[in-house]
């Protein structure tokens, strides 16, 4: 996969945070499979594997959208963007960032209270496994909203003087390397 | 403000913040907040630091985020990538090949088998398309095929993927709208099998009527006559039932010694058991006795390619429609699956896992966000009353129940061909679908009755077709540009879309079938 270059400071962490979380897809598959088998094979269900695979998923879904932020790669319409001239394209990227942060100080304004008390309670999802689910994603939905916002704030700078480019649909697809179509073995790597 | 009011400013916002290039998951979390402000004014929302009505927001991204059925989302993209940097496609399609090259139109027939075998597997389409495109395309234009049907067929039965379950599509209408995911399952896959039957059968009918359209390749010693693949044929079959038979023999004795039997549990009778030894002594006496074990390897060598492909296919919708998993452990299986067959290939590398999931990461982080927008959106919408404020409107004109039904579709045509279908289903669904239900349900349809809690079924079905044409059409139908990033640069985007027109043709057909018979959507459902 080609990757967006990396920016500025905010990039940073957010490369970092995705570099540990996209393997949170792989270790889900890697539980369920666990618990599929242990209920099957040796009729001994775990009582973790569900919520453990709906906690580590949240994580997954917040930081992968600022993964794909830092990547430019939200679902967006460039119909008309594309075709507008550096100058309207700069009006319509702060208006955009405008907006972004509107929405996570609304979302922040309003769900503060409820998560920091959360938090601080420790509640937990009330169940035999018994995850602190709400005590941790209730927050981290707003930690994430304000990084979101420093991302779009930090895309904004970096893109000012960027050479407009045309956007396909084809940019969310990946080269398939040649060896897979030809059927020639692959190189072993070192 | 009037609810009236806050819906045009609304639409209005929406159209402008889309057409300035914003994100779509943004846009809509944006616009939740302007119609809290609109629906409460300022002072209220903003009084107390901390809570208030906008406490529904942060509520409805919990709420999304705590789903375990959206677990499933990043599992089958996962399992969707894995398959594409595998060489498990291309082995099918030659597989499929050596059986039915020597048939008039037999690539084409062979790529719209293995995109519905891949359909089948998973529930998204891009890597799909493209796949076919650089593995079916080149041969059918060395061959000299038509290029428009050659065109046509890669694309359409590409899309395939979010027709024929498992589908992300429904999975997300089944979310945002609350229907049965299940049930929207089993209520798609006649619907996508008959759109995927009609592919075929056009390309079987056009190509036999107009032999030009498709040269059969040059015959070569590897051809299989007809005998030979009637003998190959059933020795795969043997080889394939004989192992499975076993199998069932297995767990009969294994559950049995184990006292593990519940009501539910199936195939455990006397007469699961009986057959099951039948199959099995019947396949070893065929294979041993009557072909052969030389025959038996070379049947083995021609089908494998298809073996493994069918057998992710059977994992993940015998656990789905079997009952035996949900539909997130489905695509956790399918996904493991998947993997241990890259393994056995001997393709598996640190780094196809690492790809694969850095692919997963950014796709899911660009699906889900959509989604909490929307949600976000969707929730403060309805606490303004806007839903059923729009349902009265529409269902206070008395309108012909069809007429209203075919207004919408027209207008998911018309979406389609500009926007993503997360962003029609995300946004459009909360409103269509109140007023869908409000609609009198004597009148649905031509023939057969609905009963209320399949016409949210029905109609998600309705829309999963609506959404296949939408890949097709122009000017920005994503399937043609995928395509067009792998075809050979004489092929034009114009050309692309051109071979798409008889089969956007088959589908709005495929589409006025389900509208006017809903019960073909009803066949699988108690």
């Amino acid at each position: 996969m080609v990757e967006h270059e990396r920016t500025g400071p905010v990039d940073l962490l957010t490369w970092s945070m995705s570099r540990v979380a996209m393997w949170a897809t792989a270790f889900i598959v890697v539980i369920i499979f666990y618990e599929v088998v242990m209920r099957y094979l040796f009729a001994a269900p775990t009582l973790w594997v569900n919520e453990m695979s709906l906690w580590v998923a949240g994580g997954i879904y917040l930081t992968a959208g600022l993964y794909s932020m830092q990547q430019r790669s939200h679902i967006r319409i460039f119909i008309l963007y594309d075709m507008a001239p550096k100058w309207l394209q700069r009006v319509f990227d702060i208006l955009s960032v405008i907006c972004v942060c509107i929405f996570a100080f609304a979302v922040i304004w309003g769900g503060f209270g409820e998560a920091y008390s959360k938090f601080m309670r420790w509640e937990t999802f009330g169940t035999a496994f018994d995850p602190p689910i709400p005590a941790t994603i209730k927050p981290l939905i707003l930690i994430t909203l304000v990084l979101l916002a420093l991302q779009a704030i930090s895309n904004l700078i970096y893109d000012w003087n960027r050479e407009p480019e045309i956007h396909s649909p084809t940019d969310d697809i990946d080269l398939i390397p040649d060896e897979i179509i030809t059927g020639t073995p692959p190189k072993p790597t070192e | 403000m009037d609810i009236g009011t806050i819906s045009i400013i609304l639409l209005l916002g929406m159209l402008l913040l889309l057409a300035i290039g914003m994100p779509l998951g943004f846009a809509s979390g944006f616009l939740a907040v302007v119609v809290l402000v609109l629906k409460f004014g300022p002072d209220l929302l903003f009084s107390n630091f901390g809570t208030g009505p906008l406490n529904i927001l942060a509520q409805r991204l919990y709420g999304i985020t705590t789903n375990y059925v959206l677990v499933s989302v990043p599992l089958f993209i996962f399992m969707a990538t894995l398959l594409e940097r595998s060489g498990i496609a291309r082995d099918m399609y030659s597989s499929l090949n050596s059986w039915l090259s020597r048939t008039r139109g037999g690539i084409a027939v062979v790529t719209a088998l293995m995109a519905i075998v891949m359909a089948a597997m998973s529930g998204i389409i891009g890597g799909e398309v493209v796949l076919l495109g650089l593995i079916a395309l080149p041969q059918m234009l060395r061959l000299g095929y038509n290029r428009n049907l050659a065109i046509g067929t890669i694309c359409a039965s590409g899309s395939l993927g979010t027709m024929i379950p498992p589908s992300i599509v429904l999975i997300f209408y089944g979310l945002i709208t609350e229907t049965s995911i299940h049930a929207l399952f089993k209520a798609a896959f006649l619907p996508g099998f008959m759109l995927a039957g009609c592919y075929l059968i056009y390309i079987l009918v056009r190509t036999r009527m107009n032999p030009e359209l498709a040269p059969l390749p040059e015959p070569s010693d590897d051809d299989m006559n007809g005998r030979e693949k009637a003998l190959y044929g059933s020795t795969l079959l043997a080889i394939v039932l004989g192992p499975a038979s076993a199998l069932v023999i297995l767990r009969w004795f294994y559950l049995h010694a184990l006292d593990r039997i519940e009501d539910v549990t199936k195939l455990v009778g006397m007469n699961a058991l009986y057959t099951a030894i039948v199959i099995l002594v019947a396949s070893a006496v065929y294979i041993f006795l009557v072909t052969g074990i030389e025959t038996a390897r070379l049947a083995w060598e021609k089908g494998k390619g298809m073996v493994a492909p069918l057998l992710i296919v059977f994992v993940v919708l015998g656990s789905i429609y079997g009952g035996v998993t949900g539909i997130t452990e489905a695509a956790g299986m399918g996904s493991i699956a998947v993997l241990l067959l890259i393994i056995m290939r001997g393709e598996f590398s640190f780094n196809l896992l690492r790809e694969a999931s850095m692919r997963t990461f950014k796709s899911t982080g660009t699906i889900i966000w959509v989604t909490f927008g929307a949600t976000a959106l969707a929730g403060a919408y309805t606490i303004a009353g806007g839903p059923t404020y729009v349902a009265n409107l529409i269902v206070g004109y008395e309108l012909p129940t069809m007429g209203v039904l075919l207004v919408m579709m027209v207008i998911f045509l018309f979406l389609g061909a500009f926007m993503d279908w997360t962003g029609i289903v995300l946004l459009v669904m909360p409103v269509f679908l109140p007023i869908v239900l409000k609609l009198p349900i004597e009148e649905l349809g031509l023939y057969g009755e609905l009963t209320p809690s399949q016409v949210s079924v029905w109609f998600g079905i309705l829309f999963c077709v609506n959404m296949q044409v939408s890949f097709l059409s122009p000017p920005f139908g994503p399937a043609a540009f995928y395509l067009k990033s792998v075809a050979p640069p004489y092929i034009t985007l114009p050309d692309i879309f051109r071979g798409f027109l008889p089969f956007i043709c088959i589908q709005i057909f495929i589409l006025m079938v389900i509208l006017l018979f809903p019960p073909i959507t009803t066949v699988f459902l108690e």
